[in-house]
């Protein structure tokens, strides 16, 4: 059974990405790469933040 | 022999008595016995007597008329207490003789400081040997007491309840009413357990009752002993060293409401006192309330707490997008920049440039590949 990735591992792995890429650290052809990968972890974070909204009212 | 009528010798006691004692009154110090009561008359008639060890060696008849009876209200008034057999008086008698009736006393005044200061004495006692006979488990200091009653912690919620109360009494009522029609729809359940809480024997049945909440082996959060209504004087039974040394060492928090506002009974100071029946029902209503208070608190925190840490992780989360944005290279082209590649590498370095290179020139929406005529 795997288990689900939890809102702080996202926010983490977003902002090592972050990281690199004011480091530059990473080249133009992998950039894209994980730009599209930090778009999708920030819609992932915006995602569970309104579960945890709605759970909660 | 020449006999005399009976009267005719009474009637010399009668004159010898007059002459010698006439309308003299004398202090006397005596234990009154065989007391009885005329409220409706105001009279009272009793024994004087006095006692050897525990060998009456002295007694004499009285009689307390409405003049003395105001000093038998107001003893009962001062110590609320009964004026009942056993008490040690001082009062102020006259000599009586009735030739029908006999010799006897009037009472006509009774020194109420002194049996106030018994009543006191013979109540220090007691509190003395709760204490000098408990093993340490009752201390005292500054005339508050500590008993291990005392020191029994209540359940968070309390609900189960042996209430030891008079049948049909007011404070039977009064506590029933104020707990089970509580303002906040509080639900208890309460054992009565119900008896004589006034008399002679009171203190005995009280115990009796005691023994019985023990027996049933239910578990209570606590007791309530209250008491209203019926006499404002008979509050001897809880001056009783037995039911005092009882309540102490009870297993079950005792809460007390027998309903005297000016004195402190020593059972009272033995568990937890609150002086009238709808007071201990108050404070066990206020007690749960606390409790649903304390988790409304509890749960409000919580529900800010949460509350923030969103706030702080959308905060977090549009700082984050802003910088990804900022660092977007299209987002960086459409500001005019250009980037430059060497071999699909990008150059961050003048340095890695030749003549004669050939190098990819990225700007907004389009590549120019050019050959490097001179680097300077």
């Amino acid at each position: 059974m795997t288990q689900e990735i939890t809102y702080s591992q996202v926010q983490q792995k977003l902002e090592e990405i972050v990281a690199q890429m004011e480091n530059n650290e990473i080249d133009l052809e992998t950039l894209s790469v994980k730009l599209i990968e930090a778009k999708e972890l920030v819609k992932l974070c915006e995602n569970k933040l309104r579960n945890i909204e709605e759970t909660i009212k | 022999m020449q006999a005399i009528n009976l009267s005719q010798l009474l009637y010399k006691i009668d004159e010898t008595l007059q002459s010698q004692f006439g309308y003299q009154t004398f202090w006397i110090k005596a234990e009154i016995t065989d007391v009885k009561k005329y409220e409706s008359k105001r009279w009272c008639f009793l024994k004087l007597i006095e006692k050897k060890d525990t060998e009456i060696i002295a007694e004499m008849k009285a009689t307390a008329w409405s003049q003395g009876y105001v000093f038998i209200e107001q003893f009962e008034r001062l110590t609320q207490q009964h004026f009942a057999n056993g008490l040690q008086i001082i009062c102020k008698v006259k000599v009586k003789y009735s030739i029908k009736y006999g010799l006897s006393f009037d009472v006509l005044e009774i020194d109420n400081s002194f049996a106030l200061g018994q009543i006191e004495l013979q109540k220090q006692a007691t509190l003395k040997r709760l204490v000098d006979e408990s093993n340490g488990q009752i201390t005292e200091d500054e005339e508050q007491y500590f008993t291990p009653n005392k020191k029994l912690k209540l359940p968070v919620v309390i609900q189960k309840i042996a209430l030891i109360t008079a049948q049909n009494s007011d404070g039977q009522r009064d506590f029933n009413n104020e707990l089970l029609n509580n303002n906040y729809g509080y639900a208890f359940e309460v054992d009565e357990y119900l008896c004589q809480i006034q008399g002679d024997k009171a203190h005995e049945n009280i115990i009796l009752q005691f023994e019985k909440i023990i027996n049933s082996n239910v578990h209570y959060d606590c007791l309530a002993m209250v008491r209203g209504g019926g006499s404002e004087t008979d509050f001897k039974p809880f001056e009783q060293y037995e039911l005092a040394k009882l309540v102490a060492n009870f297993p079950i928090p005792i809460f007390t409401g027998i309903g005297h506002d000016r004195n402190t009974s020593i059972v009272d100071l033995m568990a937890r006192q609150l002086k009238t029946p709808t007071k201990v029902a108050a404070h066990i209503v206020d007690h749960n309330y606390m409790f649903e208070n304390n988790l409304l608190y509890q749960f409000n925190q919580i529900e800010q707490n949460i509350a923030l840490k969103i706030d702080r992780a959308k905060q977090n989360l549009v700082n984050l997008k802003r910088l990804l944005q900022s660092l977007d290279p299209e987002n960086v082209l459409k500001k005019g920049y250009a980037l430059v590649k060497l071999n699909n590498k990008i150059i961050s370095d003048v340095a890695q440039l030749q003549k004669g290179n050939e190098i990819e020139t990225y700007i907004k929406n389009t590549k120019i590949v050019s050959i490097i005529s001179d680097v300077e």
